[in-house]
């Protein structure tokens, strides 16, 4: 039970889990990682029975508009499940970028199919975190009313298998974002830390691509889009941190060693409620952001930064226990331990790192008082 | 929305009430009980206590012929909110003990004589009571007990010693268990009876703790007696009946103690930008790390709160909460310290007012390094008083995930 959702939100809840028990069992993971290809079958019934790809979409584009404390549920029941579908790249990243943008004709033309789960979209911004690389990001140059797009962009994800290919790229009123024509691409697989998710690297020569919104607004809808990121990144640690407590606990129970179950020991045993307390700590921070998107009674992006760190740190440490206390199987491939410990680092790094939330949040919290 | 706790739209009504009563009563340029040196303080406690009794703001949760206030769960929980928004306190520090734990108690479990006795004197001020759980040889294993009672006609007579009384030496009555069937198994022959302090047979020793305070005490009973009939709950079945206490100020804790701990965060930020530590990258980053873990609170407490106010019997939520905010505030105390810097090596300027229960120094007090260091002391109590977190962790780990004893 838990009191900070309410009965709609429960049996959605209920609805999503429901959905993954049966359509994403620990062997649909492993098929799925192990296959050339992404199943988009899943996708597209998560899509169309249960609506996940249209929850902050306005109805005149196919969604049902303003759920944002349901599209964090979407998120936990994935990371619970440890889905690695399109959700993020599609729903969280690129329809978001699309609506934030305010592009009418971009938003008639793209969401329809992205809502519907007919289409997949990925979104590459230009980063900046620390890359040794030297390749030349995105960079986009006009002539008449055209655009092409040239240079490359890394860690894009589902940047091999997305139907739509959305970029930042530098422009000369500043740096935008453009949908390219599918020429002119070459997409590169990448080896993901977390093996769920896919990765890619694009590499664009004199792409064709059309401006979505204006020139110059990349910068606005990225600052736009990271609070929504970071709490979708937080709401599917919550998920993954509950499998792994209840994983974990489940195994402390029937393990035994010296005639006993593990779970009986204080050292396992401490270490589980430990896990419980991160967990709860996180899932209430989620639950709490969930109403302050719809309320909007407090600095979201603050509140966002609070979050995602917790919880990712959290999910983290939690895997890194669920690896340790399941002994040797634990380290095994075979276990779902080690997709959890990779997922968990792969949250941890994307959407900013500590270092960058922490920064952000001492900028707010110790500016000066007026 | 409406809830066995009572309707939000009345607790809102209320609010305002308890607003008006605070502008009303407090001085315009009232800026929390950490505004005031210990003298001023200590006769502001005395004199707010009669004020609340006057007002019906006195025991809060006790029910109007008693004396209390009636008011809904929902009610009591806006009061502790506006009280401790403000920096007042909802009592005196042995309130804790007379109104929340033992008055409650009564009202649960006692005979309608016990309560048309004890309660009304403990609104006038008149009995003032402590707690007598621990011993030297049953911390965490408190069923262990070994104080003895054995009853001699009309009266019980005690014998045995009890240990962390906090407040002990301020009271004159003491709630105590007691071992009155020795030949039981531990947690049944174990009864509670309730025994004037004013007697030849109860000595109270003082123990200074490690903040330089001696807020708690050692109490002995020497053929220490009380009546027959101040036994609460049934004899030999006093268990259920101590272990009732832990459901009291759940709501209110959880709602007031996240404010305190933001007020205190709050001045740990401001000592940081006085002194430039705020400007260093390390302490930015452990700083927003306090933050962090100061926000995971509000979001527990507020999760314990809607747990409590939608009728749930306590559970191991509370035992989550008070694992938290306890580690928690150890961590902040220690980096107080570090923020201080040199400062830290001197205690300068006011203390905070009373180690009792300790949770933050008053709402308004200075931050002056005697606060921070005594701050830091006294916040390792919090991990070993009401269930230490390891016993927390075992609780977390036995109740709700259901792993083995």
């Amino acid at each position: 039970m838990d009191p900070l959702l309410d009965d709609d939100q429960v049996a959605y809840q209920r609805g999503l889990r429901k959905f993954f028990d049966t359509r994403w069992t620990d062997d649909q993971v492993r098929a799925d990682l192990e296959a050339d290809r992404p199943d988009r079958d899943t996708w597209r019934r998560l899509a169309s029975e249960l609506g996940v790809a249209g929850l902050n979409v306005p109805e005149e584009y196919g969604g049902s508009g303003g759920a944002p404390a349901e599209a964090l549920l979407v998120a936990e029941e994935m990371g619970r499940a440890l889905y690695g579908g399109p959700y993020l790249s599609t729903v969280v990243l690129a329809t978001n970028a699309i609506v934030l943008s305010g592009d009418e004709q971009a938003a008639a033309r793209l969401l329809p199919d992205l809502v519907s789960g007919d289409k997949t979209a990925a979104l590459a911004l230009i980063e900046n975190g620390r890359d040794r690389s030297s390749a030349a990001a995105p960079a986009a140059t006009r002539t008449g009313d055209a655009w092409t797009v040239s240079g490359a962009a890394r860690r894009v994800i589902d940047g091999a298998d997305a139907d739509h290919l959305i970029v930042e790229a530098s422009a000369p009123d500043g740096p935008s974002l453009f949908v390219l024509d599918g020429s002119g691409v070459e997409r590169v697989r990448s080896e993901p830390l977390d093996p769920t998710r896919r990765m890619a690297s694009l590499v664009l020569e004199d792409a064709p691509a059309t401006l979505i919104g204006r020139q110059g607004q990349a910068d606005e809808i990225r600052a736009a889009l990271r609070p929504l990121v970071s709490l979708a990144l937080a709401a599917e640690a919550v998920g993954g941190a509950s499998r792994c407590v209840h994983d974990t606990v489940e195994y402390a129970k029937v393990r035994e060693q010296f005639g006993r179950p593990i779970g009986s020991f204080q050292a396992v045993k401490h270490r589980c409620s430990e896990m419980q307390v991160r967990l709860d700590g996180a899932r209430t921070g989620v639950r709490h952001a969930g109403k302050v998107l719809v309320d909007e009674g407090e600095d979201l992006a603050l509140l966002s930064s609070v979050v995602k760190v917790f919880a990712t740190k959290g999910y983290f440490e939690s895997a890194a226990d669920m690896v340790q206390l399941h002994g040797g199987i634990g380290f095994t491939w075979e276990h779902s331990a080690h997709l959890h410990f990779k997922r968990a680092k792969s949250l941890e790094l994307l959407g900013g790192t500590h270092a960058e939330h922490r920064a952000a949040i001492a900028d707010v919290v110790l500016a000066a008082r007026h | 929305m409406n809830s066995a706790a009572g309707s939000v739209s009345e607790a809102e009504a209320f609010r305002a009430k308890v607003r008006a009563f605070l502008d009303e009563e407090l001085p315009e340029d009232w800026g929390g009980v950490g505004k005031l040196d210990h003298e001023e303080a200590d006769a502001f406690a005395k004199r707010w206590r009669t004020t609340l009794s006057q007002r019906g703001f006195l025991a809060t949760s006790w029910p109007v012929e008693y004396g209390g206030g009636g008011l809904t769960e929902l009610e009591q929980v806006v009061l502790a909110e506006e009280f401790a928004r403000v920096g007042v306190p909802t009592g005196t520090m042995n309130d804790l003990f007379s109104i929340v734990m033992i008055g409650n108690t009564l009202l649960h479990w006692g005979t309608e004589e016990q309560k048309k006795h004890f309660l009304p004197r403990i609104l006038s001020g008149e009995d003032v009571w402590c707690q007598g759980y621990s011993e030297p040889g049953s911390g965490s294993d408190l069923a262990s007990l070994s104080t003895r009672a054995v009853l001699d006609g009309d009266e019980w007579i005690i014998d045995g010693q009890k240990i962390w009384t906090s407040g002990g030496h301020l009271a004159n009555w003491i709630f105590v268990l007691v071992r009155s069937n020795p030949d039981a198994p531990k947690h049944q022959g174990i009864s509670m009876l309730l025994v004037p302090m004013d007697q030849e047979g109860v000595e109270v020793r003082p123990i200074k703790n490690m903040g330089g305070e001696s807020d708690f005490n050692e109490v002995y009973f020497t053929n220490a007696r009380c009546p027959k009939e101040n036994v609460l709950g049934e004899v030999d079945h006093g268990w259920p009946v101590a272990m009732t206490l832990l459901g009291f100020e759940r709501g209110e804790s959880a709602a007031t103690l996240p404010i305190m701990f933001r007020d205190e965060l709050e001045r740990l930020f401001d000592l940081a930008r006085e002194n430039g530590a705020s400007e260093d990258p390390i302490m930015r980053a452990k700083l927003a790390d306090a933050y962090i873990a100061n926000e995971v609170m509000r979001f527990l407490g507020q999760d314990s709160l809607a747990r409590y106010l939608a009728g749930h019997a306590p559970g191991p939520d509370a035992a989550i909460n008070k694992l938290y905010w306890s580690e928690y505030h150890q961590q902040i105390s220690e980096l107080a310290i570090e923020v201080l810097d040199r400062e830290g090596l001197v205690a300068e300027g006011r203390r905070p007012t009373n180690t009792i229960m300790f949770q933050t120094d008053d709402v308004g007090a200075p931050s002056s390094s005697a606060s921070w260091i005594t701050t830091f002391a006294i916040a390792r109590s919090g991990t070993i008083y009401a269930g230490t977190s390891e016993i927390q962790k075992s609780i977390i780990g036995e109740k709700l995930l259901g792993l083995p004893k």
